[in-house]
């Protein structure tokens, strides 16, 4: 699971990188085009995901004490949680749509060229990060729907590690992307 | 009643809540410092300072929620392992950029 989770790491490390070079080329453009990401919902959504993944971890803990209730209980507001994400996630894309943020948009509200290239690697990173969460959230419902068998499965354990694992890796990437798209041009 | 039957080895209540609820905060205080600063730094300042955080949140998602802290050592390389690469990545395009002339 590590080697995949590695692998998924260079898969979004390659436009980490694409992104570094591009900003470091183009701080100015970038940093007016930072402020027109919702801060608002960059952060109800980090909180979001933070939350989820401590309440994953609870429900590791769980599993080792063999609280059953407790273990469903957490998996459910893990799965909640990740689905609130993409709701605000959803309507975050709406306004952006509503403002023209969008490269190659006629209307699209920054003057310099390289702010629309900021708002590429916006619309790419968030939606593939979108679709890694989708995916977790299909992996930590069938992980409940196995939870909530009166025989679970004998690899119940391992497929529970292993859905964690990939939680906690969007959440790592999501750190990560709040800083590059929601943190850039708002200082003095 | 003391009970006669073998120690209980699973993890008390206070430990599945006390560890990670401690590690919880510490991300939230961290993603609040961060946000906090953006609007405090500028330039590559905030660049720099902004990633910094977000390196060590990851490192304590890694260290406690994916529990690499209770893992054996080749977990450990298996899980750096893209981070070293990717490092290497970085390392090499900016050290070409760097040395460009009209960088």
């Amino acid at each position: 699971m590590w080697i995949f989770l590695a692998t998924e790491m260079l898969f979004f490390g390659g436009i980490f990188l694409a992104y570094a070079v591009v900003r470091a080329r183009n701080m100015e453009a970038f940093a007016q085009a930072g402020p027109h990401t919702s801060l608002l919902f960059g952060t109800i959504n980090t909180f979001l995901l933070i939350t989820s993944s401590f309440v994953l971890t609870l429900a590791l803990g769980a599993e080792e004490r063999d609280d059953h209730r407790l273990l469903r209980s957490m998996l459910v507001v893990t799965f909640t949680l990740g689905a609130l994400f993409l709701i605000c996630k959803g309507i975050e894309y709406h306004q952006d749509l509503e403002e023209h943020l969008v490269p190659g948009d006629p209307r699209f509200p920054a003057s310099m060229p390289a702010a629309q290239a900021f708002f590429a690697f916006y619309w790419v990173l968030t939606g593939l990060h979108a679709i890694h969460l989708s995916v977790g959230l299909g992996v930590v419902g069938h992980v409940w729907l196995l939870a909530r068998r009166d025989h679970r499965p004998e690899n119940f354990r391992r497929a529970l590690d292993v859905s964690a694992l990939y939680w906690h890796l969007i959440d790592v990437f999501w750190m990560v992307l709040y800083a590059l798209l929601y943190l850039v041009g708002r200082g003095a | 009643m003391s009970g006669g039957g073998s120690a209980d080895s699973r993890p008390s209540r206070s430990w599945i809540w006390g560890e990670p609820l401690l590690v919880w905060l510490i991300l939230l205080g961290l993603f609040a410092l961060n946000a906090g600063m953006a609007h405090v730094l500028s330039g590559k300042t905030v660049a720099l300072f902004t990633v910094s955080v977000a390196v060590t949140q990851v490192a304590l998602i890694g260290t406690f929620f994916m529990r690499l802290k209770r893992s054996p050592g080749t977990l450990w390389l298996a899980a750096l392992a893209g981070a070293v690469f990717l490092f290497t990545a970085f390392l090499l395009t900016f050290g070409d950029y760097a040395t460009r002339p009209n960088w």
